[in-house]
């Protein structure tokens, strides 16, 4: 089967990229100033004493044996460390990672829906009404910062309407999916904005160019609806550039949803990983950034094969 | 409206499609331009009606204008059309939706776009199928999606429906959208340009294809078309339109045998045609496909050529590509576009190289002019072996070989004035000294190729397709070179274009003492302009010969086929009623 060849072909140059990533972040981290275990200690402890502190979380090594020693806690003691909160990184990061996965999910979903009607709706007026209204919208909003807009957004529906909550994950006595939902509305709605416009403005610019596609006209000729083509032929055609537009923007919707988090107050782990640079946490802050980077391939992955799938000339 | 050169309509009253007062413009307000001016014509029923006219007559957003297709800007003014009676569509009011597809169908130019390419031929069809006969059920859609697969000459039917159209040949689409356009018997079927954009043998297929699909469905052909050759062998009755009006109209033997306007004349006079440089020189008159002027300047003698000896050879040239591999998702395999080929071109000659789209001509040139390397064999220019000379030795040599494209518009910078675009090459090939004597220079070419000075400043936009191609010739000239490849440089122009510029070819050769390599996939232009003509299939030269020689006894089928593909204007004798494909 060649198609499952090509698949494990692709997850196998994952490797080399996650590699590479890892070995910035990691020397990034270091040849930062500043010294965590100094910080942390100097007050209370005599230099032997931090020597020594330093020495159990192998941080007088050379640094390539560090990096190896690093990259074996990856698979074998969750990530390491933290120097901080003395915690395997990843039992630290899990739940809220999870968390920033479900506020990234809700905004995907929002910036797909949205991102598309707003452009069938502006792409099938061209240059009517509609048309001018949506393009009005999409220009003032992609000018729009994410905290302002959030801000607005929790003083209009939540202080002034009152209508959904203005922070958190769920209200202090729990309450469900329902409960979920609400909470996700407002920084979900956020995150997406940016990516949101992005995508209509694709969708807008796709349908126009195959509405004067020789195809289309060979279909309007033999009396097939209007209605038809659009949904059809022209659907069928932008798909695939669509599908590439929400897989690029995913990644800009993931580091979108950290400096969200902060404003909504969504414990997520953006919160950790402002922490974490600020406390010179390097495991935590290599272990966030693999985990996101990981993210950010399998995304891409996913992306690019569902739109080679969706090329007739490319499948077979 | 009607303007005072509109000839009669022959009035019928049996006619299945009329055509009055048509008249069509773009735009609004002062700047408006009128494209259709009062056009009139009836289409008869089972006859073939050509539209015949070079592009910007308005031939085509006339026939859009009947199944209501106009592009954006464009706004019927006043007119109407009727089929069988019935209004299709008036300045007033449009029920065209009613007709399309059912009762009028239409085919396109371009074969490769006319299809959605997301969705497999036997979706598209079924499509059709289901939209004007809602009845039928999926299986039943099937069968006659097959059977119209059959009528139009495709024998693996099977392969067809279930293939996408990226997967098919060019010829094969167009049989794929003639089935579709066809397949619901509609009365009249458009045909706008329907083998400008294939090969010379599939066109006749084509042409003989459409007209059997008419004699089966009984229906009407209007065919629009710029080409004579394609007139003569499909039409019935005729008309020329030139800027926006009828000129003329008239049954096809009597109007290509006595044409009575002046335009038609001269189009019909501008499409070269097998023997006729033979014939001109029988007559004493010089080899041109322009009209005789009284006035006009003898060509130059020939100018000797400078040296003895071939210009170009090639030895067992052959190159291969390889398709696929990493990172493409496909398998590496190798594809041989030239194949073992060797020949001479001597120099003053014209060498033309035919053969059908993806025979290896265009590779061919590549080669020769140093764009490609040989994967082996070697070629000699004019005593250097270009195929194993270093970068900058091949640098050096570069200005001795230049090409003219097809695509004038393409080959062009759209951002800047064509005179920089002609003297820029001439400053960074050292054979201009200052801008000022490159600018002189480019001024000298354009009066070469017969373009004012005062061109020298405009952006290729406000160039026609001719003047265009006349650029880039005078862009190639500039360098002086001695041998220019000139790959299919008219065939993206219209007929009496395409003869100036040959004419023009003609000229320059013979002043400058130039030498050709044309490549053309028009076996009738590549005889008249060429003294010697290469066949090429599949990268293999089949033979190489005189272009006296063509109607020799021994020449190759291949070569035979591409003869038979041109289609002579016939003026007197009836034309063979073509039948099948």
């Amino acid at each position: 089967m060649g198609t499952v060849k090509h698949i494990l072909w692709r997850l196998l140059n994952i490797v080399p990229v996650l590699f590479v990533v890892s070995a910035l972040t990691f020397l990034v981290g270091r040849l930062t100033p500043g010294d965590p275990i100094e910080a942390q200690f100097a007050r209370d402890h005599t230099p032997e004493q931090i020597e020594a502190i330093r020495a159990s979380y192998g941080l007088n090594l050379p640094l390539w044996e560090q990096y190896v020693k690093w990259v074996r806690d990856l698979f074998t003691a969750g990530g390491g460390m933290s120097i901080v909160q003395n915690q395997p990184v990843f039992d630290i990061l899990g739940p809220n990672f999870v968390n920033t996965l479900i506020l990234t999910a809700a905004g995907v979903v929002i910036c797909a829906v949205f991102g598309v009607l707003i452009g069938v709706i502006a792409g099938t007026a061209h240059h009517r009404l509609p048309d001018r209204l949506a393009m009005l919208l999409v220009q003032a909003g992609s000018n729009l910062s994410v905290y302002w807009f959030g801000l607005i957004l929790i003083w209009i529906f939540s202080l002034q309407l009152g209508w959904l909550p203005v922070g958190g994950m769920e209200s202090r006595n729990g309450g469900g999916l329902g409960d979920l939902l609400a909470h996700l509305v407002l920084p979900g709605v956020s995150a997406a904005l940016i990516s949101m416009l992005v995508l209509a403005r694709f969708t807008r610019l796709g349908i126009i160019q195959e509405s004067h596609s020789d195809y289309v006209r060979t279909f309007t000729s033999q009396g097939v609806p209007r209605r038809r083509i659009l949904g059809k032929h022209i659907g069928r055609n932008i798909l695939p550039a669509v599908v590439n537009i929400i897989g690029l923007e995913i990644g800009t919707l993931i580091t979108g949803v950290i400096f969200v988090e902060s404003v909504f107050n969504w414990p997520g782990i953006g919160t950790q990983l402002v922490n974490a640079v600020n406390g010179k946490d390097y495991t935590l802050i290599q272990g966030g950034v693999v985990l996101v980077a990981l993210c950010y391939l399998l995304v891409n992955l996913v992306t690019d094969l569902a739109v080679d799938a969706l090329n007739p000339r490319l499948r077979r | 409206m009607t303007p005072m050169t509109a000839p009669a309509i022959p009035e019928g009253g049996d006619a299945l499609l009329s055509v009055r007062d048509l008249s069509i413009r773009f735009g609004r307000g002062p700047g408006a331009g009128r494209v259709v001016d009062g056009v009139g014509f009836d289409v008869r029923p089972g006859e073939t009606f050509a539209l015949v006219g070079e592009s910007g007559a308005g031939k085509s957003i006339t026939a859009s204008a009947i199944l209501g297709l106009l592009p954006g800007g464009a706004e019927l003014t006043s007119g109407s059309i009727t089929l069988n009676g019935q209004e299709v569509i008036s300045a007033t009011r449009s029920s065209v939706t009613r007709f399309r597809g059912s009762r009028i169908g239409m085919i396109f130019q371009n074969p490769l776009a006319s299809l959605d390419p997301s969705f497999t031929i036997g979706n598209q069809l079924r499509e059709i199928i289901g939209l004007h006969r809602p009845a039928t059920r999926k299986r039943h859609q099937h069968e006659i999606a097959e059977t119209w697969l059959r009528n139009v000459g495709i024998r693996d039917t099977a392969r067809v429906l279930a293939a996408y159209p990226h997967e098919l040949s060019g010829g094969m689409r167009q049989r794929v959208m003639i089935a579709l356009a066809s397949l619901s018997g509609p009365a009249l079927l458009i045909a706008d340009e329907p083998t400008t954009a294939l090969d010379a043998v599939v066109q006749k297929q084509i042409l003989g294809l459409l007209r059997r699909v008419i004699g089966e469905t009984g229906g009407s052909l209007l065919l629009i078309t710029h080409d004579f050759g394609v007139v003569s062998y499909a039409a019935d009755r005729v008309a020329v339109m030139k800027d926006g009006r009828i000129v003329e109209q008239d049954r096809r033997e009597r109007l290509l045998t006595a044409p009575a306007h002046e335009y038609t004349r001269s189009l019909i006079g501008a499409v070269p045609e097998i023997g006729a440089r033979f014939r001109l020189a029988e007559r004493g008159l010089p080899r041109r496909l322009g009209p005789i002027r009284e006035n006009r300047p003898a060509p130059p003698a020939p100018a000797p050529p400078a040296a003895a000896g071939p210009l170009v050879t090639l030895r067992n040239v052959r190159k291969e590509f390889v398709v696929g591999g990493l990172g493409t998702g496909q398998r590496k395999r190798r594809f041989t576009a030239v194949d073992d080929v060797s020949l001479r071109i001597e120099r003053g000659e014209v060498f033309g190289l035919i053969g059908e789209s993806g025979s290896g001509k265009s590779t061919l040139a590549r080669l020769i002019g140093g764009l490609h390397k040989p994967t082996s064999g070697e070629i000699v220019f004019d005593g250097s072996t270009v195929s194993d000379l270093p970068r900058a030795a091949l640098r050096r040599l570069r200005p001795r070989f230049q090409f003219v494209f097809q695509d004038a518009t393409g080959s062009l910078n759209p951002r800047i004035p064509v005179g920089e675009q002609i003297s820029r090459p001439l400053l960074r090939f050292g054979k201009a000294a200052t801008r000022a004597a490159s600018r002189a220079r480019a001024a000298e070419v354009l009066d070469l190729v017969s373009l004012p000075a005062s061109y020298l400043e405009r952006y290729p936009h406000e160039l026609s397709g001719g003047q265009r191609q006349r650029i880039g010739i005078a862009r190639a000239l500039a360098l002086e070179p001695d041998l220019l490849i000139l790959d299919e440089p008219t065939s993206a122009l219209d007929v009496s274009t395409q003869a100036s510029i040959l004419d023009l070819l003609l000229d320059l050769k013979d002043e400058l003492g130039l030498t050709y390599l044309f490549i053309g996939h028009n076996l009738a232009i590549v005889e008249f302009l060429c003294d010697r003509i290469g066949v090429l299939k599949q990268g293999v030269l089949l033979e190489t010969f005189h272009a006296a020689e063509l109607f020799a006894g021994e020449r190759h089928p291949v070569t035979r086929e591409l003869l038979d593909a041109v289609l002579p204007i016939h003026r007197d004798a009836p034309r063979e009623v073509p039948v099948g494909d």
